[in-house]
C-alpha cells in the first residue's frame, strides 16, 4: 500500500475533525474583503517604517555574512569560534554550517572511526557516581515559524534531564532566542516584528517528571548486536546518524557502548571522514557525514548529516542536518553540551 | 501569479466557499475549540484578500501554509499559548458511533502523535487528516518535496516506534466519553 495511504487508514480514526459538520461561515466574503480593506492600511505604516532602520543593519550583517560563508571552507577554521552565527545588534542570527578540515572528497571514516574506538579514554560520567544521569542540551531547528512564502525562522531550545537507572526521567525545556537558516529569512521577519519572539522569555519552570509508560523506551541497548538493531544498520548511513544522535541525546552512553557505536558505524557504507571540526559550541572535535538518501522515487535531495565526536572520549558532541542544494544552509542542529551524573535534581 | 484585477469579489467568493470548510477542519486539529478555529478561517481568508495575487491556481496548500503562520504567529504573540493540539490533550474522541474497544486504540494513537516533535506531528497531521499528498504538504510547509517526504518517511516510523514501545493504557476515561 502507498505510504501516504498507510498513513491516512492510521490516523483517519484518531481525526478530531472527522465527520464534523462546519457550521456556515459566521461573515460572508463580502464582509472579509471590507475587514481586509480597513485593516490593511493601519496595520502597514509602523511595520514600514521599523523596516526602514532595521534595513540597514540586517544589509550590513548580509554583507558580513556573504564574506564569511562563501560555502563550506576547505580548512578549519583557526578563529576560537568558527562557526558562531552573524548577529547584527537588533536583528538575529543566521546559521553558518560547521566547516570541517576535509570538505571535498573525503574518504570513507571506517578505519578512522575504528581507530578512535580503539583509543577512548573515560569521559567524567564514566568515573562519578550519582543517581541521576543529567544531560544539557541545544537543539533548533525543531520548533519552526513558517511563512506562507517559506521563510522559516527558528528557536532554539534548551533541554535538561535526570534520568535514573529505573528509568524514570525528570525534565525542563528553556526556550531561547530564535535564529534563521538564511538572510532572506531574517530580513523576511525582521521586517515582520521588531522582534520575531520574546528572547528568552519561556524560562523552564524547573524539572518536572515525565510520563512512566515513556520508560521502556530509555534503557539503552547493550552488546553489539543489540546496538545494531537499535542503530538500524540495514538503513542508510544518514538514518543511523540520525539515530546515533537520538541515543546520545537520551543516554550517557558507556565507553564501551561509545566504541561499540563508532565500530558499527566503521563498518557502514557512507560515512565519510570529514577530519577536524569545532562545533557550534567552540569545542574541538572529529567530524564524519553521511549523505540523507530520500525515498524511492523521490527526487535526490543534497541533503547530509554531520556527526562531531570528541577525539579522546569517542562521546558525540553534536550533530547538523545540512541542505547542500539547492541552498547550503542548516536545517536542524543539536549540541549535547554537558553530560554527568549527579545526586540533586534541579 | 494573477494580477490582483483579475481576481475579483467572484473570484474570491467561489474560493471562500469552496475552502472554507477545510481551513476550519485545520483549525479544529489544532486549536482548543470551534470558535478558534472559526476565527482562524476568517484570518487566512483574510489575508488571502490582501495577497489575492500571489495565490495560486492550486490554493489548497498555500491556505494551509498561511494558517500554520497564522496559528505560529498567535503562539507568537501568546494569545491563545498553548496553540498547537489542545484538542488532542483532552483525549476527546471523534464524532460519530464508536464503541469502547475501539477508542483506547484512537486514545492511545492520540498519546503517541503527541509525544513526537512538532515537526513530526505536524507532517503526519497534513498528510493523514489533511489528506494532502507530499507534494501539497511541502508547500504547505515551505519545503521542498524530498524534504517533506523525508519528513513524512521518518515520522512514520518514529510514529511505529512509538506505537510499539507504548503499552497501551486502559483508562477508564473513553467509557464516559461523548461518541
Amino acid at each position: 500500500m502507498h505510504p501516504q495511504q498507510q498513513v491516512r487508514d492510521l490516523l483517519g480514526p484518531a481525526d478530531p475533525a472527522r465527520g464534523v459538520d462546519v457550521p456556515a461561515a459566521p461573515l460572508s466574503a463580502h464582509d472579509l474583503i471590507l475587514r481586509a480593506e480597513s485593516s490593511a492600511s493601519s496595520a502597514a505604516l509602523p511595520s514600514r517604517r521599523r523596516a526602514s532602520r532595521r534595513a540597514v543593519l540586517v544589509r550590513a550583517a548580509v554583507a558580513a555574512a556573504a564574506v564569511a560563508s562563501a560555502g563550506l571552507v576547505p580548512i578549519l577554521r583557526r578563529d576560537p569560534a568558527p562557526t558562531r552565527p552573524t548577529q547584527p545588534a537588533g536583528g538575529g542570527t543566521v546559521l553558518q554550517p560547521v566547516g570541517y578540515e576535509i570538505a571535498t572528497d573525503g574518504e570513507p571514516a571506517g578505519p578512522h572511526l575504528r581507530a578512535l574506538a580503539g583509543q577512548l579514554t573515560d569521559a567524567s560520567y564514566d568515573r562519578d557516581g550519582g543517581r541521576y544521569a543529567y544531560q544539557r542540551s541545544k537543539s533548533w531547528g525543531g520548533m519552526s515559524v513558517f511563512s506562507p512564502e517559506g521563510y522559516v525562522a527558528s528557536y532554539v531550545d534548551e533541554r535538561r534531564t535526570w534520568t535514573t537507572a529505573d528509568g524514570r526521567r525528570w525534565s525542563d525545556r528553556t526556550v531561547l532566542d530564535i535564529e534563521f537558516p538564511d538572510e532572506a529569512s531574517r530580513d523576511y521577519w525582521t521586517r515582520q516584528t521588531p522582534r520575531p519572539a520574546p528572547s528568552g522569555s519561556r524560562r523552564a519552570e524547573g524539572p518536572r517528571e515525565e510520563p512512566r509508560d515513556l520508560a521502556p523506551g530509555r534503557r539503552l541497548a547493550s552488546g553489539r548486536a543489540a546496538l545494531a538493531r537499535l542503530l538500524g544498520t540495514d538503513r542508510p548511513a544518514g538514518d543511523v546518524a540520525m539515530t546515533v544522535y537520538g541515543i546520545y541525546s537520551e543516554h550517557l552512553v558507556p565507553r564501551r557502548t561509545r566504541a561499540d557505536i563508532l565500530s558499527i558505524l566503521a563498518g557502514i557504507r557512507g560515512f565519510v571522514w570529514r577530519g577536524r571540526v569545532v562545533d557550534r559550541a567552540g569545542r574541538a572535535g572529529v567530524g564524519v557525514t553521511a549523505d540523507l538518501v530520500p525515498p524511492a522515487g523521490e527526487r535526490p535531495e543534497r541533503a547530509q548529516m554531520l556527526l562531531v565526536f570528541d577525539p579522546a572520549t569517542g562521546e558525540l558532541l553534536a550533530h547538523e542536518y545540512l541542505e547542500l542544494a539547492p541552498q547550503h544552509r542548516v536545517l536542524h542542529y543539536g549540541l549535547l553540551l554537558e553530560g554527568r551524573r549527579t545526586d540533586t535534581l534541579g | 501569479m494573477k494580477p490582483e484585477g483579475e481576481r475579483g469579489e467572484a473570484w474570491f467568493t467561489s474560493l471562500y466557499a469552496a475552502h472554507y470548510p477545510d481551513i476550519v477542519r485545520y483549525g479544529l486539529r489544532r486549536l482548543p475549540d470551534a470558535d478558534a478555529a472559526a476565527e482562524l478561517a476568517q484570518d487566512v481568508f483574510v489575508v488571502v484578500w490582501r495577497r489575492r495575487g500571489e495565490v495560486p491556481e492550486h490554493a489548497l496548500p498555500w491556505l494551509y501554509a498561511v494558517a500554520r503562520h497564522t496559528v505560529a504567529n498567535r503562539w507568537r504573540h501568546g494569545r491563545a499559548a498553548p496553540a498547537l493540539l489542545p484538542l488532542s490533550e483532552a483525549d476527546q474522541v471523534p464524532a460519530g458511533p464508536a464503541g469502547p474497544d475501539a477508542l483506547a486504540p484512537v486514545l492511545d494513537l492520540r498519546r503517541a502523535l503527541r509525544a513526537l516533535p512538532e515537526a513530526d506531528q505536524e507532517i503526519l497531521r497534513l498528510v493523514g487528516w489533511e489528506d494532502l499528498s507530499v507534494a501539497d504538504a511541502a508547500a504547505a510547509l515551505g519545503c521542498t518535496r524530498s524534504a517533506a517526504a523525508v519528513r513524512l518517511f521518518r515520522a512514520r516510523r518514529r510514529l511505529r516506534f512509538t506505537l510499539a514501545t507504548r503499552p497501551p493504557r486502559n483508562d477508564p476515561r473513553p467509557a464516559s466519553a461523548h461518541v
